[in-house]
């Protein structure tokens, strides 16, 4: 403190060393309220969440509100005492909790009206009210109470960081439980190795005389198609679209400069933007376009039937990846090329200066070492292929008659929407239980393919990129 | 640092040495000017590099050497928006009119950071053989190699290993390495030793000093000292025009321009 100036009274901020030095006299007092509105608003905001979470709860919000607000008006006087001016934000903070508390109260249990059709329960507003203001609640006592210091400061910024993750990961867990409670029962081998397949017909039995038409079927529950369905697209897509995206890419950055491969870069972002549905009706033109072509069969795909009959269905496994392929090639091109050109210069100039063709650089300097991109793109283009849906809609069926390139397209996702979405109770009361485990299977497909590049991508930079 | 002395037949000959030592002038530069874009970095430069010798480029910052060294093995062709104008002639062909790929295996480079590709020494070796697709045998090549970069009987046993394990001194010889095994007539060096710690200097100028007389060198360098210790000619540079050339003897104490005598005193 420099002496004959005042505590305070010229500062035109908060000086933290004035106030660490100050408030000194008083810590244990300070650090009390800090503790009760540290405690008071973490209460809130549980409280909110769980109002959230539980159905017209009404648990003290308006008693934690003024509480909270109290905590807080403690704080900003206490502020005043040492520093002799108003922290604005704190001082905004209180009374917009006091005003919200009065708000509260004013609302009716159940809310009508307000544009929406239906009823609000006053949980809803309590728990929106309390989340948003105990959360500053929350920082401004963690602040107080570690001794207002800048690195207080900075720690008091964590409640409002951690929520949105705490929130983030509390919807995914509520999402997988869901999936490993519904799903986990109907494991069984028989569901994994046996193919749906329900079909009916009559065959004449000659009893006597007299020939008499008799009904054989077939009734097999199982997802084993479905599986094999969602693997034979992932490879079928990998297969197209590999070779063509990394193609593309070394396109845009090696061989041409300028318009073209600022339009090709253009299109490359573009077409992640177009909806997949879109993809889909292009499917069916093509399925159209295609039948009384010799194409026919190779596009929609075939099947026999139970009297040996050969017939076309409507969209083959070869169509659905080429369609998916639309979407996956540009993500490897741009992995592609991202890679290219993080090659060092000196490594690239390097090979020329040895004496090695653009060509011979290419493939044994620049793509060796741009292969863990690569691997990258790939992942995100097998994801896609694993998951989608709305581009092999028209395409797909319930695979019955078997998986294979020329077959009618089917898949996991495909089938977990005809779980929900098939209008026909038939399906759905049969296959439906396995709703969940097909879900379960679908994840951990995609967890395995994550699991299996990372591991790639590690042995491939060690080899290609000496990491 | 023993220095390392082979005879020329230990690496097999390419087919244009055949006149080495005979001719007195092994490149020729006939006004060159080079432009980046708009701005014109070599104004005009005429120089006459002599065969078998060490001749050092030397000058400030920024008068157009490295861009001078560039231009003898094509390599400003591949940064975009470079323009070249004026004759080089390596034994009478104009290299400008040559398939560069052509002219890279004749003029080889050593750049200034040690670039060893991620592969095996061996490979790295191998590469510009491989490459240019040279009839060699290679075991030969590679041992013919190391021998005159003075690695052989460190690395003799570790050829396998990843060339990015070696020290970096190790590593810019492992280039050298790399760039003799194409049987090159002239080799290129960026400030080959601006990386390196004394120790590795002193190994790589041993290199240098024995290689002369198989080959033509042409270094560019900011290290005055290294330039008189291993050089035998002198061309000073500056602001893209060649002020100086001559034996570093006579350059170095009896300097005809007074820019070269106060870039020398400075140093």
């Amino acid at each position: 403190m420099i002496s004959g100036r005042k505590v305070g009274s010229d500062t035109n901020y908060h000086s933290p060393p004035l106030i660490v030095a100050v408030m000194s006299k008083n810590k244990v007092a300070v650090k009390a309220m800090s503790l009760f509105s540290l405690t008071l608003s973490g209460l809130g905001l549980l409280l909110g969440c769980l109002c959230l979470s539980l159905n017209s709860l009404e648990a003290f919000p308006i008693l934690t509100l003024v509480l909270i607000g109290f905590g807080m008006l403690m704080l900003s006087l206490n502020d005043r005492h040492f520093t002799h001016q108003w922290d604005g934000k704190l001082l905004f903070l209180t009374i917009l909790i006091f005003i919200s508390a009065c708000l509260l109260s004013l609302i009716p249990e159940y809310v009508y009206g307000l544009n929406v059709s239906g009823i609000i329960h006053r949980s809803f507003f309590s728990a929106l009210i309390l989340i948003a203001l105990s959360i500053p609640a929350l920082g401004y006592s963690l602040y107080y109470f570690l001794g207002a210091t800048p690195k207080a400061r900075d720690l008091s910024y964590y409640p409002l960081i951690i929520f949105p993750v705490v929130l983030m990961l509390g919807a995914f867990g509520i999402l997988l439980y869901r999936l490993f409670a519904g799903g986990i029962t109907h494991f069984s081998w028989h569901m994994l190795s046996t193919a749906y397949n329900q079909q009916i017909w009559q065959t004449e039995v000659w009893q006597g005389d007299w020939p008499q038409w008799v009904n054989q079927s077939i009734y097999l529950t199982g997802i084993r198609n479905y599986v094999l369905g969602t693997l034979l697209l992932i490879g079928l897509t990998a297969l197209i679209s590999l070779p063509i995206g990394i193609g593309v890419g070394i396109y845009i950055t090696e061989y041409s400069t300028g318009f073209l491969s600022k339009l090709i870069k253009f299109s490359c972002t573009a077409l992640k933007s177009v909806s997949v549905f879109i993809l889909g009706i292009t499917a069916v033109s093509l399925v159209n376009y295609s039948t009384g072509t010799p194409f026919a069969s190779l596009i929609r795909g075939y099947f026999y039937d139970v009297n040996g009959q050969r017939h076309l269905s409507n969209g083959s496994f070869v169509t659905g990846a080429i369609i998916i392929s639309i979407l996956v090639i540009p993500i490897i091109a741009r992995a592609t090329e991202e890679g290219i050109l993080s090659v060092p210069q000196e490594m690239k100039e390097g090979s020329l200066a040895l004496g090695a063709s653009q060509g011979h650089t290419l493939f044994n300097v620049l793509v060796p070492w741009s292969l863990p991109n690569i691997t990258t793109g790939l992942l995100l283009g097998c994801a896609e292929a694993a998951g989608s849906l709305a581009t092999i809609w028209y395409l797909s069926g319930t695979g019955e008659y078997g998986v294979s390139p020329l077959h009618q397209s089917t898949s996991l996702s495909y089938f977990i929407f005809l779980c929900r979405g098939d209008t026909s109770p038939g399906f759905r009361s049969v296959e439906g239980a396995y709703q969940f485990a097909a879900a379960i299977i679908l994840i951990l497909i995609t967890v395995g393919l994550s699991i299996s590049v990372l591991i790639l991508k590690k042995r491939l930079a060690k080899r290609y990129k000496g990491v | 640092m023993a220095s390392v002395k082979t005879k020329i037949d230990e690496l097999p000959q390419s087919d244009n040495n055949v006149n080495k030592n005979t001719t007195a002038n092994r490149l020729e530069i006939k006004q060159l000017a080079v432009w980046f874009g708009q701005s014109q970095v070599v104004k005009g430069i005429d120089l006459n590099i002599p065969s078998g010798k060490v001749t050092a480029i030397i000058g400030p910052s920024g008068c157009g050497k490295t861009t001078l060294l560039r231009c003898l093995n094509r390599l400003n062709e591949v940064v975009p928006g470079s323009k070249v104008k004026g004759q080089i002639l390596l034994d009478g062909e104009d290299i400008l009119n040559m398939d560069p790929m052509l002219l890279r295996r004749r003029i080889g480079m050593v750049f200034q950071k040690p670039n060893p590709f991620p592969r095996s020494i061996r490979e790295n070796v191998l590469y510009g053989v491989k490459a240019t697709k040279l009839n060699v045998d290679h075991e030969h090549a590679v041992q013919a190699s190391l021998k005159k970069a003075a690695l052989w009987n460190e690395l003799e046993h570790r050829l396998c290993d990843s060339a990015l394990a070696l020290s970096i001194g190790q590593q810019q010889r492992l280039c050298i390495a790399r760039c003799l095994a194409v049987s090159p007539e002239v080799i290129l060096y960026d400030e080959p030793a601006s990386a390196l710690d004394p120790v590795s200097t002193a190994a790589l100028e041993s290199s240098i000093m024995a290689m002369k007389g198989d080959y033509t060198q042409i270094i560019v360098t900011h290290n005055m000292r290294e330039a008189l210790r291993i050089s035998d000619y002198l061309a000073f540079m500056a602001h893209g025009k060649l002020i100086e050339f001559g034996e570093t003897k006579q350059v170095f104490n009896n300097p005809l321009r007074p820019e070269t005598r106060e870039y020398l005193n400075e140093g």
